[in-house]
């Protein structure tokens, strides 16, 4: 394709996107934004009502990743995504703590249980080299300020991990990020 | 922005929506050039004789830590490696002994001894090569050298794969002081960052954003590209939604959280090939940050950040055929389009 008849395609589709934009959720020019309020977390939101959110079921281009728009938001917090979340980290601290196995057995069941960036970054640790065999208690969350992350303290034999979690919306499972490791320990 | 930066901005939208399938994975592919190593893979390494280092402290290391730093040192330029890999090697050490050599193990390893606490299984030498601070460095730079693609790693990752140790982060803290006592015992500006050692970018220098009276902040200082809404594919003769804002800017332009947030994911695979930082804002809404290569992917899953605060840098992985930031906000899950809320917290996007 050359240069111009790019430009032209360019030029064709991008009135069509107008068009269809125009018709199609974006209320911006219409609508004067209400004034921002601070939201709990000190934070200043818009009146998020202003704005209209694509519809789910809505077909989605390769920049956002393909498929079709599914929103799943999470919930607030409460006790019963509580215990889902803490069992995950205890989940995942006791498959990551097994510094008996051999490296492939040990890898192949904890790795379904990491974010993408967690099993590139693990995939080289040698599991002899992990100080703690067990979990010995109950995990307790510290820090619940995202309902994506959530960072839950596990006790084991070799002292006391944070787990960090993170999960990609409401219906997702609870993957690790990380395995802090005691103090003093690495 | 002028009109030729706005034409250059929807000259990528199109073939961004042509050659995404099929070049997508070849853009990833060469996304490992991209490491942004101010010593380059085979520069000159600095040199520091370990008899000349002079009786002082450097970040707390005193003259015993900085004469065993110096034989690092010595022992990566022996070996023809980089001032980064050189300073790979102090930033392990302190991570492993705090620069001593020390004769005794820990808990996961009762049998390691040395500089970099090396164990006893073979793979290190004899007690007396795994106690000798040369002997022990060059037996380190060996194995590290094998890792090819280290420069395109953060300095941790690429001592973690070395050391093989249970925390692949651990050495991050331990490279401020790495660059500090390398600059200081060799005199050289290696031009390697503080701050960077658990990011693949050596050199970045991280700036903040402009900051609205509500207290949001410009994602990136680029030019107004193609449109969030529904775009017709060419291939697939289907519309579909292109969920966020393009920003056209030049390869490596500092990308800043909007709002302060925690990052909930960084990485490749949620948007297939395509780079991708999520910052959860609370309150329902979350922004997408896509494109940026590995390099340019500067926080962690979990890590809080600011608004402004520099979270990444521009690039082009994934389904884009030039350098641009494509930015979604998500409001209770869906997609709205960026330019009308953000200017509802007083920040004009391309402005």
């Amino acid at each position: 394709m050359t240069e111009g008849s790019l430009r032209l395609a360019v030029a064709t589709v991008a009135t069509a996107s107008m068009i269809v934009l125009a018709g199609c959720a974006s209320q911006s020019g219409t609508t004067p934004p209400a004034s921002p309020s601070p939201s709990s977390a000190g934070i200043t939101m818009p009146d998020l009502d202003q704005f209209t959110p694509a519809p789910s079921g809505e077909p989605l281009d390769e920049e956002g990743g393909g498929g079709t728009l599914d929103p799943q938001p999470a919930p607030p917090w409460d006790a019963q995504q509580e215990v889902a979340a803490i069992a995950a980290a205890e989940k995942a601290l006791a498959t990551f703590a097994r510094p008996d196995l051999e490296p492939t057995e040990w890898w192949a069941a904890l790795a379904p249980l990491l974010t993408s960036t967690a099993q590139q970054d693990y995939q080289y640790v040698d599991p002899a080299n992990i100080p703690a065999h067990r979990v010995t208690g109950a995990g307790t969350i510290v820090d619940d300020s995202s309902r994506y992350a959530v960072f839950v303290r596990v006790p084991s034999d070799a002292g006391m991990y944070t787990v960090v979690l993170t999960r990609q919306n409401g219906v997702a499972p609870w993957l690790a990020a990380r395995f802090t490791p005691p103090e003093g320990t690495h | 922005m002028d009109g030729k930066k706005l034409g250059a901005g929807a000259i990528i939208a199109i073939p961004v929506l042509v050659l995404a399938g099929i070049f997508g994975f070849l853009l990833l592919a060469t996304s490992a050039a991209a490491t942004c190593n101010p010593t380059g893979n085979s520069a000159a390494a600095v040199t520091i004789d370990p008899a000349s280092v002079p009786n002082t402290s450097i970040r707390g290391y005193g003259h015993e830590q900085l004469v065993n730093a110096a034989y690092v040192i010595q022992a990566g330029k022996a070996l023809n490696l980089s001032v980064r890999d050189q300073t790979i090697g102090v930033m392990t050490a302190m991570g492993e002994s705090g620069l001593r050599v020390v004769n005794h193990g820990d808990t996961a390893g009762p049998d390691s001894r040395g500089l970099f606490q090396q164990r006893d299984n073979g793979a290190w030498g004899s007690y007396a090569d795994r106690m000798d601070p040369f002997t022990s460095a060059t037996n380190f730079f060996k194995k590290l050298a094998t890792i090819s693609d280290r420069d395109s790693l953060a300095p941790t990752i690429v001592a973690h794969r070395v050391q093989v140790n249970a925390d692949p982060y651990h050495y991050e803290k331990f490279w401020d002081a790495a660059v500090a006592v390398v600059d200081g015992l060799t005199g050289v500006k290696t031009g390697l960052s503080t701050g960077t050692g658990g990011q693949v970018c050596s050199a970045n220098i991280a700036t903040t954003g402009h900051i609205s009276a509500q207290g949001w902040a410009l994602p990136v200082e680029g030019s107004l590209g193609d449109r969030y809404g529904r775009r017709f594919h060419p291939i697939y003769h289907e519309w579909r939604l292109h969920a966020g804002q393009d920003l056209p800017a030049a390869c490596d332009t500092p990308i800043y959280a909007a709002q302060a947030g925690t990052v909930t994911y960084t990485g490749f695979g949620r948007y297939g090939a395509n780079g991708l930082i999520v910052v959860d804002h609370g309150g329902g809404v979350e922004t997408f940050y896509v494109h940026e290569y590995a390099s340019g992917i500067l926080v962690r899953e979990g890590q809080k950040v600011r608004a402004g605060q520099q979270i990444g840098l521009v690039g082009s992985s994934g389904d884009s055929i030039g350098c641009h930031l494509h930015y979604e906000v998500h409001v209770h899950g869906s997609t709205v389009d960026p330019v009308p809320f953000m200017a509802a917290v007083g920040i004009t996007l391309g402005g």
